[in-house]
């Protein structure tokens, strides 16, 4: 198994990086939905403290990969993508970084602000990253719920850039991101 | 004469009137075993009290549970509702001495009953207090804390009885300045 990525492929390292976060950012929204609708009460708490958990979990996560990103060669675009379709997944990548790492964050000092703690899965309490505070609740409360919308607008942008590159130009960029993939003369 | 009169003749101890801009009711409480801090902002307090004459010493404090203020309008909301402080049936819960006990050094223990949601139980309070002389009066800075279980109290009822998601033991921390006549 190769770990690292190559000039032409991902490493097993950065596929599990990526589909373990789809797999987190996709439990979030639901549980988020799920959570906003509870009436308050011990469901709702619980509700609120896997969401929590989650992401403090997709924060320490993103930290890793974009360090692991970074430390790596970057496989080269495939297909034939105008200047602005490399330009748009070119930011569409480095946005979710922003925005996987902005969120945890925001929705941590939304806790402290409200005077609630951040518990992670009942292991460990975070500290509190600023003491409590109205406004600044509202503000953070404000900004998570615009980004979650942000983030869903980057998701689909990123998903359609995948179909192109499997529908129309039928090249290897989603198998790319699989298990088992063999850079061969066919895909180039 | 008068004076020396007087002086002689009261046997109540001083009555101390607390400064309320510098005292705090706060507790701690966990939510899914982490803490979180509020306090109640209205109480009121009687309190008699010579560390000379303790038999004769008392302490009323009366909580206004809707007061609560955990920072979290929310949950200040909720926590105020039948299933736990039940304030629209019992908007006060009362603190009332029973005996002092000197320990030494500043510290002192108070036999109480303390009356929540209309359920009466005994609890010891340690407390630490430290008196002193200040510009023709004298002031005092008592500090004391005690761990309740909230379900003694029927506090949780229902959805909220797990001692789960919120636990069952809640400290109750008692900052009081207040100041008496020389």
């Amino acid at each position: 198994m190769q770990f690292r990525n190559t000039i032409n492929a991902y490493g097993a390292v950065t596929q599990a990086f990526h589909w373990l976060t789809v797999c987190l950012v996709g439990a979030m929204f639901p549980i988020a939905w799920w959570m906003d609708d509870l009436p308050l009460g011990p469901e709702k708490f619980e509700a609120y403290g896997l969401h929590k958990s989650i992401g403090i979990c997709i924060l320490a996560l993103t930290l890793l990969r974009l360090a692991w990103t970074l430390a790596n060669p970057k496989p080269r675009v495939l297909g034939q993508p105008k200047p602005y379709e490399e330009f748009l997944a070119k930011a569409a990548h480095w946005s979710f970084y922003g925005i996987l790492l902005a969120m945890p964050v925001i929705g941590w000092i939304n806790s402290s602000a409200a005077n609630f703690p951040v518990n992670v899965f009942g292991w460990f309490t975070l500290p509190a990253l600023v003491g409590p505070d109205k406004e600044l609740k509202e503000l953070a409360q404000e900004t998570h719920e615009l980004l979650s919308d942000v983030l869903l607008v980057i998701i689909a942008l990123h998903v359609a850039g995948a179909l192109k590159h499997a529908v129309i130009w039928k090249d290897g960029t989603i198998r790319r991101m699989l298990p088992g993939y063999r850079p061969d003369g066919a895909e180039q | 004469m008068c004076l020396a009169f007087s002086g002689a003749a009261v046997a109540e101890p001083a009555a101390w009137t607390v400064d309320m801009k510098t005292s705090r009711l706060g507790f701690t409480a966990t939510q899914l075993g982490s803490p979180f801090e509020g306090a109640f902002k209205t109480f009121s307090a009687s309190i008699r009290f010579d560390e000379k004459d303790l038999p004769a010493s008392r302490v009323q404090v009366e909580i206004d549970m809707g007061s609560v203020d955990s920072q979290s309008p929310e949950r200040d909301g909720a926590v105020v509702g039948a299933e736990r402080f039940n304030v629209a049936e019992h908007p006060k819960s009362m603190f009332e001495t029973v005996t002092f006990e000197n320990l030494g050094g500043g510290k002192f223990t108070a036999k109480s009953r303390l009356t929540m949601r209309g359920v009466t139980k005994e609890v010891e309070f340690p407390f630490h207090l430290e008196t002193r002389s200040d510009g023709g009066k004298r002031v005092a800075h008592m500090e004391g804390e005690i761990t309740i279980d909230r379900r003694d109290f029927d506090i949780g009822q229902g959805q909220w009885a797990a001692a789960t998601t919120v636990g069952a033991d809640v400290v109750i921390k008692a900052v009081i300045r207040a100041h008496a006549p020389l």
